[in-house]
């Protein structure tokens, strides 16, 4: 029987799952993955997504319809525990194409652009975001990307910026503006661009990691038909809430899992190892600190989750969650660099995928500023609670 | 929150309809101000709601539910800044079903779950200033504690060593005992703490509760409910003291503009509440370890109750800063609230002694 066939009987699905990650996922693939190439990591990904497809892994939580599998959030939980359980890589490069392209075409695609692109999208076609701007960042909505109606096409100008993986990518989920005379949030449109198209530029940008996996796009006169148009001409901004919302808190909940097996095994070596952080006053109780934290945010996740499982809507928890993730996950990686003390000094390199927190602590704690900063830093994320959930009176703005 | 079974969301309805017209901030002034009328009339409610027994077994007169009631109680007399020692009953009650002897249980418990006497317990540091020696068929008792509320307290039940430090607890009747407990005034006008003082004080032999492990583990377990206990009471208050400065932020206007509109402001808001909701998480988290009476139930124990104490006195402090010169005030509620906040983070364990106690347990989890 195959692992999904096994979905009735939760406690067999979770041990179908544990065998399948045994018997595939390589025990070595964190060194193998250790400052690889840009080629050995893409070609990585590729294969992880193909092992996942085999046994309908990497489409789960896609509708029967689209070929996927209407699994529910309760067995993608289990999914993600025994995932983060195996230490298990995550098909990073494919997060758009498996999440954020779906939950937006599923709200706004037409059928066309539904049958022509999601199975490209299901076996590897890699999608990315062109959201944010050098000028538009927290103020996403003043993007200034241009796209200008000719004929059945629109002519598209302008510089995108901290599109993910955008290297490796093939097509793009586009916001540009459409409609300039219109307030800054009414004239912006939402489009697939095809980046094999002329007139694109990508280059990658070198974090403060070393690593680039975040690009800089250049458009310049790129031809983008009007078909390409995802939901109607000016709605652009409702249509990026739908992508922005994609993931559900499945990915923040894997990430915390992985979490909270890493600190476990910290924790659990450090009698064998006599290891002397838990003998330092200061740092033993910072560590609790932090563990309280962690199991605080996990909690959280999970009644995220119960929400959205029994009504759809996560309330008011995704900024709360993300903030208290992002900086547990900040704190934890800057104590551990005071724990390794001058040798977590010495440069090691890192790998993609597998969580923020890996035990490179450095390299997590350099990375780390991709979670307060990036998808809503945590200041625009303290102005929505303030505002949206406190009730506070808005800031007056421009 | 969304995690309530329905029993739980009817007795919160329920004690927190009580609390609103028994015990508002404006009685709660009064009491700080000097006016007692309000601890005996809220004791009395609580006999007479059966609050007291609500998690004892319906034999001894109590209600039968489970552990989950009493925290939603512990909540709300929080967030109402409740001037009773209701958790100090329960320890007491807590201790005797779990270990007491038929004997023991008879004597104590329905006087404990009815009201007419009230109970107390000492744990943790002050307590092992007490020394134990035996007379006979007596146990003498030297040394003192200082313990919480202890205000006309008829029972205790104290934690003391032997020469050779074998933990042993003991129940002291005040009846027969010549223990002195001296109410001493705090900061914190909601409660108090009394100094036991026990002088050659001879006890039966039959008082004794539990001795060497069976004592140590009786410690852990009230160390446990106390933990919990008093991370719930600070939950409800510092959800309280947040929501009367969040409100004052909508009322006050200065430079023209009402002050919760400027950012610097809205963000230590924001930042609070992320805090506060975390704090319930790990509350939640801990409730859930102990119902599953997993291995990992007395860390949780611990980390709750200094996250939560933590997040409690951080609450109460902005609150005093965010409503500015008024939040100086005597008049302002703000300092009731966080002298009951940090009371709650000295009592039975302070923030660093339960992280060491998350630790040690953690650490040895793994073995």
């Amino acid at each position: 029987m195959s692992i999904l066939e096994q979905r009735h009987d939760m406690p067999a699905f979770r041990l179908a799952l544990r065998a399948w990650f045994a018997q595939t996922v390589p025990p070595d693939w964190q060194q193998r993955m250790t400052g690889a190439s840009h080629e050995d990591f893409r070609a990585f990904q590729y294969w992880w997504l193909e092992e996942l497809n085999k046994v309908g892994l990497a489409t789960p939580h896609w509708p029967a319809k689209w070929g996927g599998e209407d699994l529910s959030i309760a067995h993608q939980i289990v999914f993600f525990e025994e995932l983060a359980r195996a230490d298990a890589p995550d098909p990073v490069m494919f997060t758009i194409s498996l999440y954020h392209l779906p939950a937006t075409l599923a709200m706004w695609g037409t059928q066309a652009q539904i049958d022509r692109y999601l199975p490209g999208a299901r076996r590897g076609e890699v999608w990315c975001q062109g959201f944010s701007e050098p000028g538009a960042g927290s103020d996403l909505a003043s993007l200034r990307t241009s796209a200008i109606r000719a004929g059945d096409n629109y002519i598209v100008n302008g510089q995108k910026v901290w599109s993910s993986y955008a290297a490796y990518a093939d097509y793009y989920l586009l916001l540009a503006r459409t409609d300039p005379t219109a307030p800054k949030h009414l004239g912006i449109s939402c489009m697939i661009v095809d980046l094999k198209s002329p007139g694109i530029d990508i280059r990658p940008i070198r974090q403060i990691t070393g690593d680039s996996e975040f690009c800089e796009v250049f458009l310049d006169n790129v031809v983008v038909p009007v078909a390409n148009l995802i939901g109607p001409e000016n709605k652009g901004w409702q249509v990026a809430q739908s992508t922005l919302s994609a993931e559900r808190g499945l990915l923040v909940f894997a990430l915390a899992e992985r979490m909270n097996r890493l600190f476990y095994k910290l924790f659990s070596d450090a009698p064998a190892t006599d290891a002397e952080w838990p003998k330092d006053d200061q740092l033993r109780r910072e560590f609790v600190r932090a563990y309280a934290d962690l199991q605080a945010v996990r909690r959280l996740i999970r009644t995220m989750l119960d929400a959205i499982q029994r009504s759809d809507d996560a309330g008011d928890l995704p900024p709360i969650i993300k903030i208290l993730y992002g900086e547990t996950l900040q704190r934890s990686c800057e104590l551990w660099t005071r724990i390794e003390g001058l040798n977590g000094q010495i440069h090691r390199p890192t790998y993609i995928s597998g969580g923020y927190a890996k035990g490179r602590w450095m390299m997590d704690y350099l990375n780390s500023w991709t979670w307060t900063i990036a998808g809503g830093s945590n200041e625009i994320l303290r102005n929505v609670i303030a505002e949206r959930q406190l009730g506070l009176p808005k800031e007056p703005r421009g | 929150m969304s995690d309530e079974n329905p029993d739980d969301s009817a007795l919160l309805e329920a004690v927190s309809a009580v609390l609103q017209s028994e015990c508002s901030l404006s009685d709660v002034r009064k009491y700080v101000s000097g006016d007692e009328g309000l601890s005996r009339t809220l004791w009395k409610q609580a006999i007479e709601l059966g609050w007291l027994g609500i998690a004892a077994p319906e034999a001894y007169g109590g209600g039968g539910l489970d552990f989950r009631s009493l925290a939603t109680i512990y909540e709300q007399l929080g967030r109402h800044l409740a001037p009773i020692s209701f958790l100090q009953a329960q320890l007491c009650i807590d201790a005797l079903i779990r270990v007491g002897t038929d004997m023991q249980k008879r004597n104590w418990l329905e006087p404990l779950i009815a009201g007419s006497i009230r109970g107390a317990v000492s744990l943790g540091d002050g307590a092992l200033a007490l020394k134990l020696s035996r007379v006979g068929s007596l146990v003498r008792i030297d040394g003192t504690a200082l313990i919480a509320h202890g205000h006309s307290v008829g029972l205790l039940v104290v934690f003391a060593r032997d020469v050779s430090g074998t933990l042993s607890a003991v129940v002291v009747d005040r009846k027969q005992s010549t223990v002195e407990v001296a109410p001493t005034r705090i900061h914190d006008g909601t409660r108090m703490l009394s100094l036991a003082s026990f002088d050659a004080c001879e006890i039966p032999a039959e008082n004794v509760l539990a001795e060497d492990g069976a004592a140590i583990q009786l410690e852990d377990h009230l160390t446990d409910h106390a933990a919990i206990a008093l991370a719930c009471d600070s939950i409800g208050g510092a959800f309280a003291i947040f929501a009367l400065t969040v409100e004052y932020l909508k009322t006050r206007t200065q430079f023209g503009r009402l002050i919760g509109s400027f950012q610097a402001l809205k963000h230590r808001c924001a930042t609070l509440k992320v805090g506060l909701e975390a704090s319930r998480a790990m509350l939640t988290a801990a409730l859930e370890e102990r119902e599953q009476h997993s291995g990992f139930s007395s860390a949780y124990a611990s980390l709750t109750k200094f996250h939560a104490c933590d997040m409690y006195v951080t609450a109460s402090a902005e609150a005093i800063q965010l409503h500015g010169g008024i939040g100086f005030t005597w008049e302002s509620p703000c300092h009731v609230f966080l002298k009951r906040a940090k009371l709650n983070q000295a009592l039975f364990g302070d923030s660093a002694w339960h992280q060491d106690r998350a630790a040690r347990l953690l650490l040895s989890s793994a073995a």
